[in-house]
């Protein structure tokens, strides 16, 4: 039996605080909370962090309205809102642990470890290892330090890009992650 | 199905008919696609769940000299489970082997790059046996319990 | 939201004899993958499109005189084709990427190993007729 869903209604917070605008929609009957995330919009070629995107997606238990309020801004830090939606804790530990955002105004700590866990086995909150995650600028050191089998070309020299004597970069990785000193991820870490 | 409570919790216990010196245990790591080849393999009679009334809390560590138990491992191993995976591992009495099932228990499969995957399992426990697959067909197994049964009489482990 | 009178689309959520039939057949021809060597120019597709970076290939050029043409062809000579089994996802891109077919889908089982580096094959076993 197909469903029609009725289309979502998109909401810009704008200048309202992020917190205005959920407990806005909250009042307006939007009480389940299906998703609370954040988008890293950082330009890599910028080299700054951010704009983060913060996504709210809500639903009105009466008729089934879907929501979705969005807030554009340059700090990684936010209100919490789990004073309108319990389950928020969950998201915002969440979006806490993989990108460094935090969330002023908890209840509770953010900081309980929930999903990552340091390399070695028993090893410690994956904040003081790990260099979040998720941050578009955090590497992914697999596809930097494996050997990528495609950087030769038929007839076995190495691909040189036409402009440049450098080598060609493996899928997946820009060129950010190559040239940003071994400094900034330090800074990052301590925001 | 002999499910335990605790650490345990991860694995079941099977026999494997026309092969009664193994015994084997299957710790399922969360992902569907490996354990639906089993649920394959189980349905095809490939594998026989052991029958409760041998499903204890505990193994029994004085256990039939013949017999090998075989931990069998397929899903993705991240690093939030390694440690359940050697205690998993641990509580099994000797002589046992660890079979790798599937691509992400032997190098981390499609999830090679990420930071929260283990690259294989034999980064936490010693491996006998992998098995190649992306999920290996209920077959595979098969294959793979016989080829590691026969190392095993070939190694002195079972007459 | 509201609900809609099924229509013939909804056929595609019930599978059907047929579909069922057709998928048990498909499925055993994708057992393992098999490597036509002489079709082969180390184009390099199938190594740069693998998703786990499972195929490994070397080659080196060669001249070769061409009657009646002034100055020789290079072509790409293969050396080494591998394929690490305990990467591959057995997703088929190498097999859909190739221009020359070189690589195939064959019904054979890929059999484990009791070490990693046995899973690695190079063109003798990749190239056995199955």
């Amino acid at each position: 039996m197909l469903i029609e869903m009725d289309a979502d209604a998109e909401i810009d917070a704008g200048t309202q605080s992020w917190h205005d605008a959920l407990s806005a929609a909250h009042g307006a009957g939007f009480v389940f909370l299906d998703l609370l995330t954040v988008v890293d919009r950082t330009n890599l070629d910028s080299g700054e962090l951010g704009p983060w995107e913060f996504l709210a997606h809500l639903l009105r238990p009466s008729d089934r309205a879907r929501r979705w309020i969005r807030r554009v801004q340059d700090e990684p830090e936010i209100e919490s809102v789990t004073d309108l939606f319990a389950a928020a804790d969950w998201h915002e530990r969440e979006i806490h642990e993989m990108f460094g955002v935090e969330f002023t105004g908890a209840a509770q700590s953010h900081d309980r470890p929930l999903l990552l866990v340091g390399r070695d086995i028993g090893g410690k909150h994956p904040a003081s290892q790990l260099e979040y995650p998720l941050r578009k600028r955090t590497p992914l050191v697999a596809r930097l330090t494996t050997p990528w089998p495609g950087v030769h070309e038929p007839g076995g020299s190495e691909t040189r890009s036409r402009r440049s004597r450098r080598a060609l970069r493996p899928p997946g990785v820009p060129q950010a992650w190559l040239t940003d000193s071994p400094e900034r991820g330090g800074s990052d870490a301590q925001r | 199905m002999g499910t335990i409570l605790g650490p345990m919790a991860l694995i079941r216990r099977y026999r494997v008919p026309g092969m009664p010196h193994l015994r084997a245990h299957v710790a399922d790591l969360g992902l569907a696609c490996c354990a639906v080849e089993f649920v394959a393999a189980v349905s095809r009679g490939l594998l026989v769940p052991e029958p409760p009334e041998n499903a204890s809390a505990t193994v029994e560590p004085e256990t039939d000299q013949h017999t090998v138990d075989v931990l069998i491992v397929s899903g993705t191993l991240t690093h939030a489970l390694e440690p359940a995976l050697l205690r998993v591992w641990e509580g099994l009495p000797q002589p046992r082997s660890a079979l790798a099932f599937g691509a992400c228990t032997i190098s981390g499969g499609p999830y090679w790059d990420s930071y929260a995957v283990a690259p294989g399992i034999d980064h936490a426990i010693p491996v006998t046996r992998y098995v190649p697959g992306c999920p290996p067909r209920p077959e595979a197994l098969i294959e793979a319990l016989v080829g590691l049964a026969e190392s095993s009489v070939t190694a002195g482990k079972v007459s | 939201m509201r609900n809609v009178e099924p229509d013939e689309s909804d056929r595609f959520l019930r599978p059907d004899d047929q579909v069922v039939a057709q998928a048990h057949e498909t499925a055993q021809a994708h057992g393992t993958i098999i490597l036509d060597t002489p079709a082969c120019t180390s184009c390099m597709l199938c190594v740069r499109e693998c998703p786990v970076w499972c195929i490994e290939l070397s080659s080196h050029t060669e001249q070769i005189d061409e009657p009646g043409s002034r100055r020789p062809r290079s072509v790409a000579v293969l050396d080494t084709f591998t394929i690490d089994w305990g990467l591959c996802m057995f997703c088929g891109i190498c097999v859909e990427v190739c221009p020359f077919d070189a690589l195939a889908w064959s019904p054979a089982l890929q059999p484990s190993a009791s070490a990693k580096s046995d899973l690695v094959a190079g063109i003798d076993a990749l190239s056995i007729d199955r």
